[in-house]
């Protein structure tokens, strides 16, 4: 079992949409998303649909990886089909009949809508975590989140959290590896049974790794208190993405975009 | 200067002390090793001399502050670098550039000083060049370098390393322990826990520690010459001692060494 280098989802190419500024990412992502909420017509999804595809290309990430978070969400779309597009014995012309069981025109065309809805919004929003590194996106939600700190949100105490969570991913894959190597070399196997036994058969594995965490999670504690953190009050940082006026044209101009597709579509 | 003056503390919970009425002095611009069997209170030593501990009665002074003053416990903390044995378990930063600045980022030092700290501090371990690199793609050596780095960024008078060798390879030891020697030499205190009396040998001072009381302060030769001293305090004579004894048993006079070069040395008169 190899240990990944690089974890979640990031496609790591170069790409316009990759060195555009997390933050400005963030704010078309959330335009994005209220348009797709506002658009009430065929035509207006089309829109949405071209401003994906044109972001998907424009990425360089391939279809295939673009496409896969549909997958997650299969279940979700046939029940909303199912739901706007059945009908209990309509008195419209039914396409389909089974009983008093029947599909219609329109309660078809509904249900797509919201299927494409569902799609597109899964598939543009998931460019995001795609197209942005796990260091960038946390940076990037701490400074969006720094106001927050005015109503005692504690921003920076968070984005220290996703940034110790992301820095010991690798190291406890890597644990987890050498445990699961300990247990079969004990004659524990992990690829017997049914998904339960399969699912049991892990417990000689998390129980050290959820025992081996806390006692990292105690030393990391002294270190860190030992290089003098005290929270985020008066930290400065090494790195601090700036949005450079690129990032603020194509935030803007993107906005404004969706706005004219949302309001007028 | 760090002084201990009549230092004791006590775990809460536990029924006799880690620390018994120590008394020490450790200096700048030298090398002090600490050696004792496990539970002899090493730990609790550095973690005292870096005010993470305060002591229940007596106190610890790093330059002149107290480190029981609330008020200066940063200024105690960013004097006296603190490096633990596992690597891993303490580097926060999620590329190497990083976890070395999260120290001065602490400290509030501004960014352009920043980047010539992180640089600085690098140079010293020999990590120049691995900025960008992944923590956990780091030999452990590399690791425990980086760790130091890290300490070493927050420009500390002082340096305390618990067992820093304790997990890495003999390569990676060396690179950690010729690291130390060069901050001895740029005039930094370092006090360097080891288990290893060989490690030991190489200080200017060796404190031993007994239940959390001294057994032994001195020169590392006489603590590493006297066999019954070495197996009361549980500790494991270093390669160069074993072969100086058998040297004595076969009739050569060998005096007290600690070293490969002073028996050497000592042969040779």
């Amino acid at each position: 079992m190899k240990v990944p280098v690089t974890f979640g989802q990031y496609v790591p190419v170069d790409s316009p949409v990759h060195s555009l500024d997390a933050k400005a990412k963030m704010g078309l992502v959330a335009a994005f998303t209220a348009a797709l909420f506002l658009v009430d017509g065929p035509l207006g999804m089309v829109a949405a649909a071209a401003v994906v595809a044109a972001a998907v290309v424009l990425s360089r990430v391939p279809w295939r990886i673009a496409l896969r978070g549909i997958r997650a969400v299969v279940m979700i779309l046939m029940i909303t089909l199912a739901a706007h597009a059945l009908r209990w014995n309509p008195a419209t012309v039914a396409l389909v009949r089974v009983g008093p069981l029947a599909v219609d025109a329109a309660g078809l065309k509904e249900g797509l809508f919201f299927v494409v809805r569902i799609v597109l919004l899964v598939v543009g929003t998931s460019l995001l975590t795609l197209t942005t590194s796990p260091v960038a996106l946390t940076d990037g939600l701490e400074r969006i989140m720094r106001p927050l700190a005015r109503v005692r949100f504690p921003a920076s105490e968070v984005a220290m959290m996703l940034t110790i969570a992301l820095r010991f991913i690798p190291t406890t894959a890597q644990e987890a590896e050498k445990l699961i190597v300990a247990q079969t070399a004990r004659g524990a196997r992990f690829d017997a049974g049914g998904p339960i036994a399969r699912a049991r058969a892990y417990a000689p594995v998390l129980v050290p790794l959820f025992v081996n965490l806390f006692r990292r999670a105690d030393d990391l504690a002294t270190a860190m208190e030992a290089r003098c953190y005290r929270g985020g009050v008066g930290r400065t940082r090494l790195h601090e993405s700036r949005m450079r006026p690129r990032d603020w044209a194509v935030l803007c101009l993107g906005t404004l975009v969706l706005a004219l597709v949302g309001i007028t579509l | 200067m760090i002084v201990f003056e009549a230092v004791s503390f006590t775990y809460p919970g536990a029924a006799r002390p880690a620390i018994a009425d120590l008394t020490l002095t450790i200096a700048s611009a030298s090398l002090l090793a600490v050696v004792g069997a496990n539970g002899s209170g090493k730990s609790t030593l550095a973690r005292l001399a870096d005010g993470l501990l305060v002591p229940d009665s007596g106190r610890v002074m790093v330059d002149g502050i107290d480190t029981a003053d609330e008020q200066r416990c940063w200024d105690v903390r960013s004097r006296v670098g603190l490096v633990l044995q596992n690597p891993d378990n303490q580097i926060v930063g999620t590329v190497v550039e990083e976890d070395v600045a999260f120290g001065p980022e602490n400290l509030g030092v501004p960014r352009e000083e920043l980047r010539s700290r992180v640089s600085d501090a690098l140079a010293v371990v020999g990590l120049t060049g691995l900025e960008r690199r992944e923590p956990h793609l780091l030999s452990e050596g590399q690791k425990q370098r980086l760790a130091i780095a890290g300490a070493l960024a927050m420009r500390p008078e002082y340096l305390v390393l618990d067992e820093p060798t304790a997990m890495l390879d003999q390569r990676g030891r060396t690179d950690v322990l010729g690291v130390l020697d060069g901050l001895k030499l740029a005039g930094r205190g370092v006090v360097h826990i080891t288990q290893d009396t060989g490690e030991a040998a190489r200080a200017d001072l060796v404190l031993a520690l007994d239940a959390g009381s001294v057994a032994y302060l001195g020169h590392p030769a006489g603590l590493l010459g006297d066999a019954s001293l070495m197996a009361e305090l549980g500790l494991e004579a270093p390669p160069i001692q074993v072969i100086a004894d058998e040297l004595r048993r076969s009739g050569f006079t060998v005096p007290e060494v600690s070293t490969a070069e002073e028996l050497v040395e000592a042969l040779w008169r």
